[in-house]
């Protein structure tokens, strides 16, 4: 599947007649990919979002000469992700801190945000309060605490017949020549039975 | 059976105990005796007794002992369900008033997986879940997931479901999930580090397996059953099997839906409070399970020595050794568990349990160990040992046959030394015989009898008509089958004892699909040309000596049809529409069975991945997708460490090479190391969005397609 151009008549200043703008139109497709894969289904919603990041990228290339703008509009689009993160979830890490960015995706799988609260998803209006308690409330909780507890075997004498049955083993693994002589043995002794019931 | 008096094992008689496994005892020996006596005569009559006879008839009786205490326990078990009941049943130890106390003792509920179907684990979780919610008693349970699963895809899957589980049921803090990093001791050890890391939170565990399902109820009552019993260690429930869609399936499902009941009450008779363990569906008491029944490496090294793989019965004795009961619930309802679908999927479980079962012998003469114990262990060890016996008596039978064959000359049978029984050669042998099938076939008629004890039974097993020809129908099947399983279990011994060991192998169940011609001809074309072989032997040495032999020749000859017909998913439907081989849980499902029926429906409803992406899908959702890779490496964070150079070097050219060449560049081994680096799976998220697209593999642009807005909304176990 070839990469759709950017429409003219919505983004004039990207249109796709060179190879700068192909690879923009590449950009803007991945961004909008990955805001789909964030459960983000309506289209004008992301429209404006993958807009709003390529148009910040493009204005950032300037500053990154020879920069890929698939680069450029991912590395924007997660820090447009981060700090939305760092806003609602109160958290004052830095926005390139890739634990705030699996913190603030589960948060926003767990509440539902993509289906719930749509609108609220990277706007730069304050999010609801209902939105941002449900989502400081949100973690994994894969275990309760750990009490750690010693459990180890107890001595077990495994009897008189096991006992001689284990040095015949530690023998036999001793010896492989042992071990083959009497496999031989064995042989011929089947042999011999086969002979005495059979005659 | 409710109206019986208050039991309590505490006040249990041990004179009592042993006045009933000498009853047992005696009726074995008092069915074995005349037998052999019977067939020592037949040699006898024929010639005189030699070596070749003596093992022969050192064969019969261990063989024909078995047959004959597995008759006992049945009647003895008839015997016990008649009128109010045996007495002596852990469940009559619950007054009404125990039953209507609250459950407050903290308990987990342990599912230890490996490689499972992830649907049919966090479904069956969640109508475990519901169940127990509906008793009102939740408060006391905590769930865990305890994986040992390699499989990326499945390990993935698991992640997902196990947290869109939890968000759906809004179990948060009740539902865990672990994944061992390091698979030490198989599921022994699995169990064991749950009980080291939390085993301290907990009095009781509930032991499940990945296809067990329990009602709210049967959990419910375990736990009492153990809060009013302060001296049982274990209390084992008799699973159900079910969901059975194979013929091969149903069979089993109905053998033991039909027989079961009888055979338990047999057990419970004679075992008490000395009863045996079977890995799942019990409960057990958690301080001395930890105290107690860490398993000790065997002498000698695998398979037949080192880490114990059979780890239940050994758990069951060391509890014993330690002076706590260990009790069969009979009776209890709501536990349930899946069975294989198909012929070698059932053969493949047995090999694991069979290589377990062999290491038992290192512990049946050790110190310290209860005699009951000893017998569980040695009773194990003859489920599997039986077959070569029953081989090498067959084959010893032939040998004695071909004997007098050869020699051309008409056998000139004496009179029996027990002259009054005034029967020929002929007659005695068809009555010894008759015999040994009448033992074989008296539980199956002392089971339909018991159907009349409850009303309405017979109806749930479809009408007389149903049960009588089901039971017909199931025997004749099983008969062809039991030789293929004696090959194959002979095989299995002969390789353990050549110290070749087993791999812990996932069977295929349920709808995972039907057996495959190819696999079918290849496992059974050996035991067909032994039939083969072996039959045109048996013509030639005597018609009529081939003609004994005839079922279980022709049960090896048709093994490769037989194989297929009965695990395939459409004659199995066929018969489950004539309603034959049905059972009470399939015709009256509780609603636990409904549910998870409904909701494994809608599961198989969801859009399978891409053929192309399929074969590492788990990979790619917890590289690619958002919200997996953030469940992946919150979970891998969690027990972190600081960042390692070396690993670093080590896995940076395998990122590199996983997103220019794709996921085929790389070993199963490389992948998974991969998984499990939290700073891989961070960083390969965040280069394979931001890398442009001829920088990646064709797979990984194929993956990314999938999100595209043109694609249909993306499908992971998360957004269920």
């Amino acid at each position: 599947m070839n990469p759709a151009p950017v429409s003219a008549a919505v983004a004039p200043e990207f249109a796709a007649n060179d190879s700068a703008g192909s690879a923009w139109d590449e950009a803007f497709l991945r961004v909008e990919s990955y805001f789909r894969a964030h459960q983000i289904e309506s289209r004008i919603l992301l429209n404006r979002l993958v807009m709003e990041v390529i148009v910040a990228a493009r204005a950032s290339a300037a500053a990154h000469p020879g920069a890929d703008p698939v680069a450029l509009a991912m590395r924007e689009a997660e820090r447009r992700t981060n700090a939305w993160f760092a806003r609602v979830l109160g958290d004052a890490a830095d926005p390139d801190d890739e634990r705030l960015g699996t913190r603030g995706r589960i948060a926003l799988v767990l509440c539902d945000v993509p289906a719930r609260w749509p609108q609220h998803f990277l706007a730069d209006a304050p999010p609801p309060p209902e939105l941002v308690e449900a989502m400081r409330a949100a973690y994994i909780e894969a275990g309760p605490e750990i009490e750690i507890t010693s459990m180890f075997p107890r001595p077990m004498d495994f009897g008189p017949i096991a006992n001689v049955a284990d040095e015949a083993w530690k023998t036999f693994a001793r010896w492989p020549l042992l071990r083959a002589g009497l496999g031989w043995l064995l042989f011929l002794g089947l042999l011999a039975a086969a002979w005495f019931f059979t005659h | 059976m409710s109206a019986s008096p208050r039991f309590d094992p505490a006040l249990l008689d041990g004179t009592r105990i042993t006045q009933r496994r000498i009853l047992v005892a005696t009726l074995t020996l008092l069915l074995t005796g005349p037998a052999v006596l019977l067939m020592a005569d037949l040699h006898w009559r024929v010639d005189a007794m030699d070596g070749m006879k003596i093992f022969h008839l050192v064969l019969f009786t261990i063989l024909f002992s078995l047959v004959a205490f597995g008759a006992v326990q049945a009647v003895v078990g008839f015997f016990c369900r008649m009128g109010r009941g045996d007495p002596n049943r852990i469940l009559n130890s619950l007054s009404p008033e125990d039953e209507a106390r609250p459950v407050t003792a903290p308990t987990a509920i342990v599912m230890p997986v490996f490689n499972e179907d992830t649907s049919r684990i966090l479904e069956g979780l969640r109508v475990i879940y519901r169940s127990l919610e509906a008793t009102g008693q939740l408060e006391a349970f905590d769930f865990f997931i305890l994986s040992d699963t390699t499989n990326p895809n499945r390990w993935i899957e698991e992640e997902s479901a196990w947290v869109a589980l939890t968000r759906q049921l809004g179990a948060r803090g009740r539902i865990f999930y672990r994944k061992r990093r390091v698979n030490l001791n198989k599921k022994a050890g699995n169990l064991a580090d749950f009980c080291r890391r939390w085993g301290k939170r907990y009095r009781y565990m509930v032991v499940l397996d990945a296809d067990s399902i329990m009602t709210g109820e049967a959990i419910t009552k375990l736990v009492r059953l153990m809060e009013k019993n302060s001296g049982a260690g274990i209390i084992q429930t008799v699973p159900r099997l079910v969901n059975g869609e194979t013929i091969f399936a149903r069979l089993q499902q109905f053998a033991s839906r039909l027989y079961g009941p009888v055979f338990a009450a047999g057990l419970n008779f004679w075992q008490q409070g000395e009863a045996n363990y079977w890995g799942h569906n019990a409960i057990i008491r958690v301080a001395p399970f930890i105290e107690h029944c860490s398993l000790p490496d065997l002498p000698g090294v695998e398979p037949f020595g080192g880490r114990i793989l059979s780890h239940d019965y050994v758990e069951a004795a060391l509890m014993r050794r330690a002076g706590w009961s260990v009790w069969l619930a009979v009776g209890l309802e709501g536990s349930y568990e899946e069975c294989p679908g198909n012929l070698i999927d059932f053969a493949k479980r047995d090999r694991r349990w069979l290589q377990g079962n062999l290491q038992h012998a290192w512990l049946v003469t050790a110190r310290g160990l209860h005699a009951a114990n000893r017998l569980h262990l040695a009773l194990g060890i003859l489920a599997y040992l039986a077959s070569p016996l029953w081989l090498a008596f067959l084959i010893v039978s032939t040998v004695i046959a071909w004997r007098y064959a050869s020699t051309g000359l008409t056998p000139l049978p004496v009179d029996s030394f027990a002259r009054y029984l005034r029967l020929d050669f002929q007659s005695q042998a068809l009555l010894l015989f008759a015999g040994t099938m009448g033992l074989l076939f008296l539980p199956k008629v002392l089971a339909l009898l018991d159907l009349r004890r409850i009303p309405g039974e017979v109806e749930r097993f479809g009408g007389w008509l149903r049960v009588i020809g089901g039971a017909v129908g199931e025997t004749a099947i099983f008969t062809l089958l039991a030789p293929v399983l004696m090959l194959f279990h002979s095989k299995f011994i002969f390789l353990t004892l050549a110290g070749r060991g087993v791999a812990w192998v996932a069977q295929r169940r349920g709808a995972d699909g039907d057996p495959e011609w190819r696999e079918a001809i290849l496992t059974h074309a050996g035991h067909t040309l032994f039939g083969a072989g072996w039959g045109v032997f048996a013509l030639w040495i005597a018609p009529g000596f081939a003609a004994w032999l005839a079922p279980i020749l022709f049960g090896m000859m048709t093994s490769i049809p037989l194989s297929l017909v009965t695990g395939q998913l459409a004659p199995g439907e066929f018969v489950r529409k004539l309603r034959l081989l049905a059972t009470p849980e399939e015709t009256a499902p509780p609603p636990e069975l409904t549910r998870l029926a409904r909701n494994l429906e809608a599961c198989r409803r969801h859009t399978p991945p891409l053929p192309e992406l399929a074969p590492d899908y788990g990979l790619m959702q917890a590289v690619l997708d958002p919200y997996v890779n953030a469940v992946h490496l919150a979970l891998l964070r969690e027990r972190d460490h600081a960042p390692d150079a070396a690993a670093e070097n080590r896995f940076a050219p395998l990122r590199e090479r996983l997103l220019r060449e794709g996921p085929a560049a790389l070993t199963p081994r490389d992948k998974l190391a991969l998984l499990l680096d939290a700073d891989s799976m961070a960083a390969l998220h965040r280069d394979l969005w931001s890398l442009p697209a001829e920088r990646l593999s064709a797979w990984w642009r194929t993956a990314i397609r999938a999100y595209n807005v043109l694609a249909p909304a993306p499908q992971t176990a998360l957004y269920r």
